[in-house]
């Protein structure tokens, strides 16, 4: 199941699946900032909350996010029991570590 | 004298302007009354309306005409067929009458032969008499009579006389017109040779009414006619008709043939419409769909021109809504941006807030510098993350929680510990990066506490470095533990904080975006000077997000 969100200034998307071992993997992919966060916020939020504990997020795909986007994963970890994120780019990982949140979206 | 610079981004974005509270002025009335109600046509459709029932007219006529001039055709068709089959059918009137002649002369007027000539003819069809007559006799009387009296006996002598001149004299059926009289006859005489000596004359029975044997003839079908004998058309000459009394009017049509030596005028007018209903409808068939057609198209391009006025009503109050939003939001911005910053002896400062290109919602940037007494000025950046009114209310109550915390006297990490309890980002969907510097300004050192901010720059003379500041997560995500850092400002040094909407570029690493600050900040003489350039670089085309930067240097 995905979920595009086409803003005025980015264009990503959320997907969400299960992997070999029934664990929810949600994807992450292209940009998120003010203009699509709401919509994809929403999306992610919904898939959390369905998957009902272990959740991985991969940000494999994720090219950019602004502070929007971060409050939209921080938003997703406090809705989920437990959340791993994966797979962050180089760019994605340094903005997450500029904002002072290495101990809180811990990255594996 | 101490100088503080406040330069409240005015100037430096591209796409701000005065705010001068002229959102109050917007023509209320012509907003809440999105269409004028109106009963009457625009030009456009009435323009339509009068082309298509014009077009329709000219069609429909035309029509007509055509019908007309088919109707006419087609009855002029049917005279000459029926003039033809006249022709055809009054040719066999001069075979027996042209035998009996010669018979006559051959036998110098033998009355038996005539008698058994005639016999056969005379019995009511298509002769009632038949009579053998002298030429040349001063009293003529008939030398034999086969079947009734001849009513030309009955004539004056001269007119008898007169009537076999004229037969005797040329070589073709003479006809006598006896219609007026009682019985109604018609009368035919013929004689034979050069100087003939007898003429034979016979007469047939045309009573009132009688139809023509013709009558069944198709030329004569969905027709009424009437045949006349000469060239008046009288009833004391009618030969045949299809109805009574004929007097027709309206549409008809006339054709003469030859007849001995008088002539038939047929005279005729249609029943119906010889091309069919169909075409004699069209005209109507086209005036009537046509205009409705008509109608229908002027309804329809007024309700497009009406729909057009509309959508352009609501394009122009949206451009109105849409500028007095932008409009209230930079003010709110404005307002909850300090309005002159304090001054104080030896320090300079300098300020730009810019909203973003899209302008239209608040953004969460702010900036705000505080005295706190004993020599101490607390300088404060900080970005909360969206945008809009809900962003906005977060950044002020920040703001204001901040300025409280400080006039008690908080240092910044106790200050940014205390501001991590106000905000919680799953409930207010919102966090902050905040970053505290408390200015010793006789000391020249300034006391850093940062929750997630980009780090502040140290410039000195022409080197440039990110001072290192311990950063703890932003305001909202977590309790801030708050370490402070400090540092020395040399002489000459420009200290620099500023939020993400500075330097941020899509897909590119914020290390290489922020070397890019860094070398973008050096080679400036003024704060002002160092403000405008960086926002002229940084932000070439105008900024996605809204920036504020906060710049402060000690007077030497």
């Amino acid at each position: 199941m995905a979920f595009v969100g086409h803003g005025a200034t980015a264009l990503g998307s959320v997907e969400a699946e299960r992997d070999g071992s029934g664990i929810h993997v949600v994807t992450l992919v292209g940009e998120i900032d003010i203009s699509n966060a709401d919509t994809l916020g929403r999306a992610l939020d919904r898939f959390v909350d369905d998957a009902n504990g272990w959740v991985v997020i991969d940000l494999a795909g994720l090219e950019f996010m602004d502070s929007s986007g971060i409050a939209m994963l921080l938003r997703a970890v406090g809705h989920a029991g437990s959340v791993e994120i994966r797979n962050a780019s180089s760019v994605v990982r340094r903005i997450i570590e500029c904002t002072g949140l290495t101990d809180i979206l811990r990255i594996t | 004298m101490v100088g503080t610079d406040v330069e409240r981004g005015g100037g430096a974005g591209p796409d701000t302007e005065p705010v001068d509270g002229r959102g109050n002025g917007v023509d209320d009335a012509e907003a809440s009354v999105p269409e004028a109600a109106s009963l009457g046509l625009h030009k456009i459709p009435a323009l339509v309306l009068v082309v298509g029932l014009t077009v329709v007219a000219v069609l429909a006529f035309t029509a007509r005409a055509v019908h007309d001039n088919n109707e006419n055709h087609l009855l002029r068709q049917r005279v000459n067929e029926a003039a033809a089959v006249l022709t055809a059918a009054t040719a066999g009137t001069q075979a027996p009458l042209s035998s009996a002649a010669i018979l006559a002369e051959a036998t110098h007027g033998d009355v038996q032969d005539f008698t058994g000539l005639m016999k056969s003819l005379t019995s009511g069809a298509p002769y009632v008499s038949a009579s053998l007559w002298p030429t040349g006799s001063p009293n003529p009387e008939p030398l034999a009579v086969v079947g009734a009296q001849p009513e030309l006996a009955k004539q004056s002598v001269a007119q008898i006389r007169s009537f076999l001149d004229r037969t005797s004299a040329k070589h073709s059926v003479t006809i006598l017109d006896l219609l007026g009289s009682s019985p109604r006859r018609l009368g035919y005489g013929f004689s034979s040779g050069t100087s003939p000596h007898y003429v034979v004359y016979v007469e047939a029975d045309r009573p009132t009414n009688r139809r023509s044997t013709v009558d069944s003839n198709s030329a004569f079908s969905e027709v009424d006619y009437a045949i006349y004998l000469g060239d008046s058309a009288e009833p004391n000459h009618l030969l045949a008709s299809s109805v009574a009394n004929p007097q027709f009017h309206g549409r008809t049509a006339a054709d003469s043939v030859v007849f001995g030596d008088s002539n038939l005028d047929i005279v005729m007018t249609p029943r119906g419409e010889l091309g069919g209903d169909l075409l004699a409808r069209l005209s109507w068939l086209i005036a009537g769909f046509g205009i409705v057609i008509a109608l229908s198209a002027g309804v329809l391009t007024e309700r497009l021109v009406r729909r057009r006025e509309h959508a352009e009503r609501l394009a122009r109050l949206n451009a109105r809504l849409f500028s007095e939003q932008r409009s209230v939001a930079q003010t709110l911005q404005h307002s909850l941006l300090p309005e002159v910053l304090p001054t104080f002896p030896g320090l300079e400062l300098a300020v730009r807030y810019v909203p973003g290109v899209d302008g239209v919602d608040i953004g969460g940037d702010w900036y705000d510098v505080i005295d706190v007494g004993h020599g101490q000025v607390l300088l404060v950046v900080g970005d909360v993350s969206g945008r809009g009114l809900r962003a906005a209310t977060v950044m002020a109550s920040l703001r204001y929680a901040i300025r409280a915390f400080a006039s008690q006297g908080d240092a910044p990490e106790d200050i940014l510990f205390k501001l991590s309890r106000l905000i919680e980002v799953g409930r207010d969907a919102h966090f902050a990066t905040v970053l505290c510097g408390l200015v010793d300004v006789a000391e020249r050192r300034v006391t850093y506490a940062n929750a997630g901010h980009p780090e502040p720059l140290l410039l000195t003379g022409s080197t440039g470095e990110f001072v290192s500041t311990h950063v703890g997560p932003p305001i909202g995500v977590a309790t801030n533990t708050g370490v402070a850092t400090s540092v020395s400002v040399p002489p000459g040094g420009v200290l620099l904080a500023y939020t993400d909407g500075l330097y941020e570029r899509r897909g590119e690493n914020p290390d290489v975006s922020l070397a890019r600050l860094r070398d973008a900040a050096l080679g400036y003489d003024s704060l002002d000077h160092l403000l405008d350039g960086l926002m002229r670089e940084m932000t070439p085309d105008g900024g996605h997000d809204d920036t504020a930067i906060l710049a402060v240097t000690w007077r030497s």
